[in-house]
């Protein structure tokens, strides 16, 4: 029998498999599930010294082999890709506009790339935007109709869900919220604070600056994490840093709450999960009801929550091609 | 997410939708045969004649004669019947009334002023107000009474549109959670719908003003209070509950800075709007000699143009507030476009002081322009609104 060998199945008694990538500023995950979303096989790596595109492509295609090898199938069997970047993503034109973690990503047509090495229909979105996908999918935000998805690690940044779609504007910057311009120390006497921008503030890097200003006697270089741990123990200047980063969260969300009238925020990455920071938050909030207040949640899918936003993608970039193909 | 659903058509709503289809080929060709239509929808000629003898069976075309033969039997020429029935837009402002009547193409028939009396603010003597006023016009432009087909109101609360009930309305006293809708219809006996009156100017500058092709923008308006009305994917996007939008509680870092006592949210409207304006300059013109006359903020921000100095540390306060305000759209909706309006927001001095400021932005920030229907961008959204209800419910299949 003649192996028609340009076939990419869609025939139920093959199985098939899509590829999830998550891309961040040094790490790389690369995940394989199969055409019901279950992932089946994980690779986690890094970028690497050369982070170009094309650099990490090949170490995706090198990714990809492994797993198809660790799982038992052929190239053949795989039927989409999706991956999330770290940066300005437009999803219908397949490019990657820029991103402050990758050195030499400016305008990268990442899923055209991505289909020329895997020969596969490929897509690309923006990492926060593919963790709103995973939370509304498999998650926290399952059934929401207007949810904001907040991740705040090292960046900050918002996947914006209203009436079931993900928000992206013209320009793709639906929800670049690390930008909002936020009063230093809300509640300090005129003239005093200057404005920041809320990345700076309480992106994860911020709050350990706040805290090496604040404490004169060289406690060491702590991250968000520890010092909010410190907080919880009692330290009193941990315990002023927690309730600041609260108090500026706060006020974001209310803000953003206020535009959109989303139901709830699932928050997630390295600070935004932080439970210190979630209780306190929430307790800031408590008065401010109107004119309706959302419910605050941490994420339920952690670090995954990317990599199955990508899953999902993947799976609808595949059924698209397919049904576009008749198939 | 969601996916597109899979529309399944049964007969009746292939009709309708072939209805609303003609009705719309029509409406913009003017008279017309069915020969035309049938070229113009590529429907085929039985499908329009089906359509067309709905249409005709409800009222809405009617043949005119024959036009010019082209050959063979001159055509039956058919036209759109918008004198079928009229449609109000109806506004409640802060202490007036204002209506407007169009026909079922959406030409202006009436419009009307009507005070409110300080004793007739609660909801029922408000609703016979309304219900009185539109009777007459209805009356003057000699319609029957059921021949109004459909009343949009825009009320400036935060309203539950599928149940038309206004939420808290702090203009007038002991309006909360009031069935406003119902109330009408049983009045009117016509189709009533309540929205958010922000939302419906959106409506109004998307349809026929400044948003027309735009399907993501946001209309700020700013008078007496502050509201947005956010237009997401062609839609009125209203949110969870109903209160998408709702600028007034924001919390924008320069208020801090110039105004220490005000630490409540939902408060911005007490610096942004009119009021707060002329209270800033009677404030700061208090203790200088020349005390030039300011009535209104225009006056205020005229004379900032002129080289007042006061007038001039207000309109950059204001300017400022505001373009921190659309720097936050700009972030959380990455809207196209920003329309201004309202008495204070469609200032020309104050547009220019903020597009001045968003200038230096890092951001392409959506282009901030004036709305286009001034004052009447809530009648014109409301009554446009009116329209699209009363046709559809005309053409609407027997269940």
């Amino acid at each position: 029998m003649p192996k028609n060998s340009g076939s990419r199945q869609s025939n139920s008694h093959m199985p098939s498999y899509v590829v999830a990538v998550d891309i961040g500023g040094t790490n790389l995950r690369v995940a394989l599930a199969n055409r019901h979303g279950k992932m089946l096989a994980k690779w986690s790596g890094s970028v690497g010294s050369d982070s170009s595109p094309k650099a990490v492509v090949q170490v995706i295609r090198g990714a990809v082999g492994y797993l198809l090898t660790e799982v038992g199938a052929s190239l053949h069997s795989l039927s989409g890709v999706a991956a999330g970047a770290p940066g300005v993503t437009d999803r219908k034109a397949g490019v990657v506009f820029a991103t402050s973690y990758l050195r030499g990503w400016k305008k990268v047509p990442l899923a055209a790339l991505l289909q020329s090495a895997l020969h596969i229909p490929a897509a690309v979105e923006n990492d926060v935007k593919l963790a709103a996908i995973g939370e509304s999918w498999l998650g926290a935000a399952r059934g929401v109709q207007n949810f904001v998805f907040l991740a705040i690690g090292t960046g900050i940044a918002a996947g914006v869900v209203v009436n079931g779609q993900l928000l992206n504007g013209p320009q793709c910057i639906a929800g670049e919220v690390g930008y909002l311009i936020v009063p230093g120390t809300p509640e300090s006497p005129v003239g005093r604070a200057s404005p920041g921008s809320l990345e700076t503030v309480i992106g994860g890097e911020g709050i350990r600056q706040h805290w090496r200003q604040v404490c004169k006697n060289g406690r060491g270089d702590l991250t968000a994490t520890e010092i909010f741990a410190l907080a919880k123990n009692g330290d009193r200047l941990a315990k002023n840093v927690l309730e600041r980063s609260a108090r500026i969260l706060a006020y974001a969300i209310h803000n953003m709450s206020t535009v959109l009238n989303s139901s709830l925020f699932v928050l997630g990455g390295g600070v935004g999960t932080n439970n210190a920071l979630l209780m306190a938050t929430r307790r800031i909030l408590q008065p401010y009801s109107q004119p309706s207040r959302p419910r605050l949640i941490r994420s339920a899918l952690g670090a995954d929550a990317q990599l199955i936003g990508a899953i999902r993608l993947a799976l609808d970039t595949a059924e698209s091609r397919a049904i576009s193909k008749g198939l | 997410m969601n996916k597109e659903p899979v529309l399944v058509a049964r007969p009746a709503l292939l009709r309708q939708t072939n209805a609303q289809l003609l009705l719309r080929l029509l409406r913009e060709s003017g008279p017309c045969s069915k020969a035309d239509l049938v070229r113009a929808s590529g429907l085929s000629a039985p499908t329009v004649t089906n359509v067309v003898g709905h249409l005709a069976s409800v009222g809405l075309i009617e043949p005119v004669g024959e036009g010019d033969s082209t050959g063979g039997r001159p055509p039956d020429i058919i036209r759109f019947r918008a004198e079928r029935g009229c449609v109000a837009g109806v506004e409640i402002g802060s202490d007036a009334l204002l209506f407007l009547l169009t026909n079922l193409d959406g030409h202006e028939l009436a419009r009307a002023n009507v005070s409110i009396a300080r004793n007739t603010s609660k909801p029922h003597a408000i609703c016979s107000q309304i219900a009185k006023e539109l009777r007459n016009l209805t009356r003057k432009q000699k319609y029957a009474e059921e021949q109004l087909l459909g009343v949009v109101m825009g009320v400036p609360s935060i309203v539950n549109v599928d149940e038309g009930t206004v939420l808290a309305l702090s203009a007038l006293k002991s309006w909360n959670k009031v069935p406003l809708g119902s109330m009408l219809t049983r009045e009117l006996k016509c189709q009533v719908t309540v929205d958010n009156d922000t939302n419906l100017a959106a409506l109004g500058e998307y349809n026929h003003g400044a948003a027309q092709g735009e399907s993501n923008f946001v209309f700020i308006t700013i008078g007496e209070g502050v509201g947005a009305g956010i237009f997401l994917d062609g839609k009125i996007y209203r949110g969870s509950q109903w209160s998408a939008g709702e600028i007034g509680y924001l919390r924008v870092p320069h208020i801090a800075r110039e105004h220490p006592t005000i630490r409540e949210y939902g408060k911005l409207e007490k610096i942004l709007g009119a009021p707060g304006i002329l209270r800033s300059w009677r404030a700061a013109s208090r203790h200088s000699r020349s005390k030039p006359k300011a009535t209104r903020p225009a006056d205020v921000f005229d004379l900032a143009i002129e080289g007042n100095a006061s007038a001039k540390k207000i309109l950059l306060n204001r300017a400022t507030i505001l373009s921190d305000i659309i720097l936050d759209l700009a972030l959380i909706l990455n809207p196209s476009l920003i329309l201004l309006g309202g008495e204070v927001g469609g200032n020309p001095r104050l547009l220019q002081e903020v597009k001045a400021l968003l200038k230096g932005s890092e951001f392409a920030i959506a282009r901030v322009l004036p709305g286009a229907l001034g004052p009447s961008a809530v009648l014109w959204g409301a009554a446009h609104l009116a329209m699209e209800s009363a046709l559809l419910s005309l053409l609407q299949p027997p269940d």
